[in-house]
């Protein structure tokens, strides 16, 4: 059985421990916490009045105002609410690329550990916290609940989350989103391989339920920087078909440009759907990059973005 | 297209090297597995065939450089814009356009059926389907401005010096060298006799060149023209130019050029036209038409050893090659040693191509070698074969010792006196006459001086040393000190003759000088065999081919047959125990195969043992006329054993005996044209001898101690050389064409040679060297290669 130690370094939680997860959009919770709610409630704070609509409930009109100007004004209060957090794990084939070099750290076992990292913090604050793991489809997912007993399963699917075949984010995304009944921060751990119109409509799709969406896109240096010089096949992940052998030296500069577009578009992509995009390498320690996004998301309104 | 340096051409395979590195490299893969796929993917699908196209180009280019280099170090020839263009132009520029096929995208097709057309057009023309464009147009600098390697083959033959021949061909040379470019080597190879370079290597220096060649005289034997041309081209396969030129220099007389081997002609003209880059040939004639000459054709004197005062006879030969009729008016002189005053003379008469004798006597007074010639005293056209010489030695006497085991007082009833008689013929007929005085100084007398004892003398006779031989006739047996004495006499260089007789005591020959006694014998005896009653029975000495130098005037039937005489009775001589010792000969076999005459090398003499009686008593051999030269050369055998020939043609090697005891003084050679070289006694078997071989001068060689000269011997230019017949005009084209075709043939008879040759050079042409354009064009491929290995790459995305 999977423990929260194998996918965190106790020195890593502690130095993630001041930070805390905020949703920068509003969403949705039943109990109280550090975010902000869009449910307008009885007690808590005034927010607003807002011009009364049929079938407003009568018991929430300000007669107040009423009285004082002759027309129907509903008062609005502003309550904290929990967050409730979706982490999506990408455990396509691609993300098992870098078992075996000397950093040895796959990007899924990158992955796994902001995902259990995000889950570890998200518990703490009393907020609540699902995982779903997908390749070209859904393959497994913890509903989001909070309570520190929590983390064992999260943990638990973590551990048994073994890259698998083909990825197709946009439909997974499709997929996913009407299971998510209620909004709230949906964090995508993924290389984002793929078609990208296809991801962007999947994560419009996430936008358009009101999610506050925020991707880690996972690299491996090789990926970014194709050091290779030596003939070379490359099999692909993904696809066992799939094989070139060429002279990678060769290929290289065409190669850096492809990718250089290719997360130009992505970028431009998820500016455009308001998606957080925050690139990552595996090569740098996971707590560091990690508590770099935490820390830019605590200003709100300033992009995190490599 | 040729190359200077073929065996270079190899060096084109390291081509594979690129080839194999690259399919090597393809073979051994790294496999990554690899997540970014979509990535790869599309820049490869996109770029398959531009990958494709590049790594080819990169390829060719690799694989071009060590061709092109190779073909620089071997330094390849183009004799004509044809293959320049097939071979070197077409290919790269079809290179070019492959290059462009890569770099451009809407102008690609254009470019790349261009280089097909290139390429289609180099296999074509490799093919020769192509017509022969530029074939004719020579690229080449004109002949005068290109380094050349030539080598001159100069006649220096006897005939030469006729008309002024020599003089004019010397002439020629020294214009050559002249004109000689400074990069150019030259090469002069003599041609008379055996064909030899003036310097071992080509030379550059055309002054050390020139001094060597107008010191050279004319006095070889007959041109051997196809020994020459082979050793020329051998010359000039390794010249280091690409105008390559073998001139010949010669008077072209009939003589030069009969007798050419069809065979050797085959394979040399196989050899010239296999060359990669053949010489061209210019043939200089010198030669003017010359009848009128008179030559002393032979001197042949009666013995190469004579002694004081013993009379020689020359026998010269003259020969008249022309039209001129001598009557009584051709004085024939003969001179000895030095050019001093003639010491006789005749006046003979001579025809038209005739020849004549002229017979003269003469004799020595003083010892020591002594060199005769013979003059015919004529303006001729070749006056250089008008006297002709012979070598030979006066000595003082040999001293032979004769014991007789079975004396007499009656003449000829002793086993010795046939023998004395034989060897002093001379002095035995003075004492039979005793009126006749004694020679007098200089007057004739026996080689041989003889002194013969009867045994029991000998017995007391003190010592041996100053005799050169010893002879045993018929002795019965000796004392052990006195067979002591002679085996130590043999092994100081004495020689030892045993013949056997009725006396002789077998076993005491067995027992003490057998084996198992001294082994002084030459061969253990057995007994004796022959019947000396029975007139029938006899054997006779078998007249095969005498091999030893002792008996080999008897294989001319002038000089008298061994095998008329009657051997009734013989020793028994048991061959089986020798037959493996290298000292022991058998000179002579009678004809029912036993030995007669053995020999055996005894220390530093030689013992002999005949298996007859030497007087009449078992054999009639001294009764026949083969009894005195016999003798006499079995004596003058042992005494000095055979020496070698004093006179020798042109070439061949002469020698020279020396004793053991000299073998450590200080030898010089001084040749005809008065140079003077070292020369090391060397062994050979068991004697010391001096030995010259590089006898191309005729002329009087002497060898010299450091006292005096110890020997004369006379070189002979060849007989043929007089014959100064000129070689009809077709003949000798005929000749050169079937050697090598466009020989040029230029007329230097009147001295104008030089100028015709000039002439002529001035307007041919060689072809070009590449190795500059190969070398600059493999610099400007690996440019390109660095070029294209930063450009490639900049794929579509």
């Amino acid at each position: 059985m999977a423990h929260i130690t194998d996918f965190l370094d106790p020195g890593d939680l502690s130095r993630l421990a001041n930070h805390q997860v905020l949703a920068r959009r509003v969403v949705e919770g039943f109990c109280s916490g550090l975010h902000r709610s869009p449910h307008k409630g009885f007690s808590v704070e005034f927010k607003q009045h807002r011009a009364y609509t049929p079938g407003d409930e009568i018991r929430r009109l300000d007669w107040k105002v009423f009285a004082k100007t002759d027309r129907f004004y509903v008062r609005e209060y502003e309550e904290e609410t929990n967050l409730r957090c979706h982490l999506l794990l990408d455990a396509s084939g691609s993300m098992s690329y870098g078992s075996d070099d000397s950093i040895g750290l796959s990007k899924l076992a990158y992955g796994s550990r902001i995902a259990a990292c995000l889950a570890y913090l998200c518990l703490r604050q009393t907020d609540s916290v699902g995982l779903t793991t997908f390749d070209s489809a859904v393959r497994s997912v913890v509903p989001p609940r909070g309570g520190a007993s929590h983390t064992r399963q999260i943990i638990d699917l973590l551990g048994t989350t073994k890259a698998g075949s083909e990825s197709d984010l946009g439909k997974v995304f499709h997929e996913i989103t009407p299971q998510l009944k209620k909004r709230g921060m949906v964090v995508i751990i993924s290389d984002c391989f793929g078609n990208i119109p296809s991801i962007l409509k999947g994560l419009a799709h996430f936008n358009h339920a009101k999610h506050d969406v925020v991707v880690f896109q996972v690299w491996h240096p090789d990926e970014i920087e194709f050091p290779f010089r030596k003939w070379t096949r490359f099999d692909c992940l993904e696809n066992a078909d799939l094989r070139h052998t060429v002279d990678p030296a060769h290929l290289r500069e065409a190669y850096l440009d492809n990718l250089r577009q290719y997360r130009e578009d992505l970028l431009k992509g998820c500016h455009q759907h308001r998606v957080q995009l925050f690139p990552m390498t595996t090569d740098e320690p996971y707590a560091q990059s990690l508590a770099s996004f935490l820390a830019a998301r605590g200003k709100v309104g300033v992009p995190v973005h490599l | 297209m040729s190359f200077l340096n073929g065996a270079l051409v190899l060096g084109a395979l390291s081509a594979l090297i690129p080839l194999v590195i690259h399919l090597f490299n393809r073979n051994r893969f790294k496999v990554i597995k690899w997540g970014a796929s979509h990535l790869l993917e599309s820049v490869l699908r996109k770029n398959r065939k531009q990958i494709q196209l590049e790594q080819w180009i990169i390829l060719i280019i690799r694989c071009a450089i060590p061709i092109l280099l190779a073909l620089a170090l071997a330094r390849m020839v183009v004799m004509d814009w044809n293959s320049f263009l097939f071979f070197l132009v077409l290919p790269l520029v079809a290179l070019l356009f492959l290059i462009l096929v890569a770099f451009t995208k809407k102008t690609r097709l254009i470019w790349g059926l261009l280089c097909l057309v290139c390429l289609l057009a180099t296999g074509l023309g490799a093919l020769g389907f192509l017509p022969d464009w530029g074939k004719d147009s020579k690229l080449s600098a004109a002949s005068g401005d290109v380094p050349a390697s030539t080598v001159i083959l100069l006649d220096d033959s006897l005939s030469m010096n006729a008309t002024g021949s020599f003089a004019k061909a010397q002439d020629f040379i020294s214009g050559f060298l002249e004109n000689m470019h400074l990069q150019s080597e030259t090469s002069v190879l003599r041609l008379g006799g055996i064909a030899r370079p003036v310097f071992d290597k080509p030379t550059s220096d055309p002054d050390a060149l020139r001094l060597r060649s107008e010191n050279l005289q004319a006095e070889g034997d007959r041109m051997n023209l196809l020994s020459g041309l082979d050793q020329s081209l051998s010359m000039i396969a390794e010249g280091k130019n690409l105008k390559r030129e073998i001139i010949l220099l010669s008077d072209f007389r009939k003589q030069d050029l009969l007798g050419w081997d069809e065979t050797a002609v085959d394979a040399l003209r196989e050899r010239i036209s296999a060359m990669p880059n053949s010489p061209a040939f210019t043939w200089v004639d010198f030669g003017k038409d010359s009848s009128e000459n008179l030559s002393v054709e032979k001197v042949v004197i009666s013995s190469q050893t004579v002694g004081i005062g013993h009379p020689i006879l020359v026998r010269v030969t003259v020969r008249n090659y022309g039209q001129e009729s001598f009557e009584g008016n051709l004085q024939v002189k003969l001179f000895v040693d030095q050019n001093e005053k003639a010491i006789d003379e005749a006046v003979v008469s001579l025809g038209p191509v005739a020849s004549t004798q002229v017979a003269f006597t003469h004799h020595f007074e003083t010892a020591g070698p002594k060199v005769i010639h013979a003059e015919v005293q004529v303006a001729d056209d070749l006056p250089q074969d008008n006297r002709r010489s012979a070598a030979l030695n006066v000595i003082e006497q040999i001293k032979v010792l004769l014991v007789d085991g079975d004396p007499s007082e009656e003449w000829l009833r002793g086993d010795t006196d046939f023998l004395k008689l034989a060897l002093t013929p001379f002095e035995e007929s003075r004492e039979k006459n005793s009126k006749k005085p004694l020679p007098a100084k200089g007057e004739m007398k026996d080689l041989i001086r003889a002194a013969s004892v009867p045994v029991d003398e000998f017995r007391k006779l003190h010592s041996l040393s100053e005799y050169s031989l010893l002879i045993l006739a018929n002795l019965q047996n000796l004392g052990s000190e006195k067979a002591k004495e002679i085996e130590v006499f043999t092994e100081n260089g004495g020689g030892v003759l045993i013949c056997a007789g009725n006396q002789m005591k077998v076993d005491w020959y067995n027992d003490f000088w057998g084996f198992n006694g001294s082994n002084f014998l030459p061969i253990p005896l057995k007994g004796t065999q022959g019947q000396l009653l029975n007139e029938l029975s006899y054997s006779k000495i078998s007249s095969s081919f005498f091999e030893h130098p002792a008996l080999s005037m008897f294989n001319d039937p002038r000089n008298g047959s061994l095998a008329e005489a009657q051997i009734k009775k013989w020793l028994i001589m048991d061959e089986s125990k020798v037959r493996n010792d290298p000292a022991v000969t058998v000179l002579a076999r009678l004809t029912n195969g036993q030995p007669i005459l053995v020999e055996k090398k005894f220390g530093k003499g030689v013992v002999m043992l005949w298996g007859s009686s030497i007087d009449t008593d078992w054999t009639n051999l001294p009764a026949r006329p083969s009894y005195l030269p016999f003798t006499q050369q079995i004596t003058s055998y042992l005494a000095e054993k055979v020496l070698p020939p004093r006179t020798v043609e042109a070439q061949m090697p002469i020698i020279h005996f020396i004793n053991e005891g000299a073998k450590d003084a200080e030898y010089s050679l001084t040749l005809p044209d008065g140079s003077s070289r070292k020369l090391i006694p060397r062994k050979r078997k068991d004697r010391y001898l001096l030995e010259f071989t590089d006898t191309r001068s005729p002329g009087t060689y002497l060898i010299s101690d450091s006292e005096k000269v110890v020997a004369k011997l006379v070189v002979l230019s060849s007989i043929s050389e007089s014959i100064l017949d000129k070689a009809p005009e077709d003949q000798i084209v005929s000749n050169a064409s079937a050697l090598a075709k466009d020989v040029v043939h230029i007329d230097g008879r009147e001295g104008k040679g030089w100028m015709s040759y000039l002439t002529m050079d001035t307007r041919r042409k060689f072809g070009r060297e590449t190795w500059q354009i190969l070398l600059t064009t493999v610099l400007g491929l690996i440019f390109v290669e660095i070029i294209l290995l930063r450009k490639f790459g900049g794929l579509v995305r």
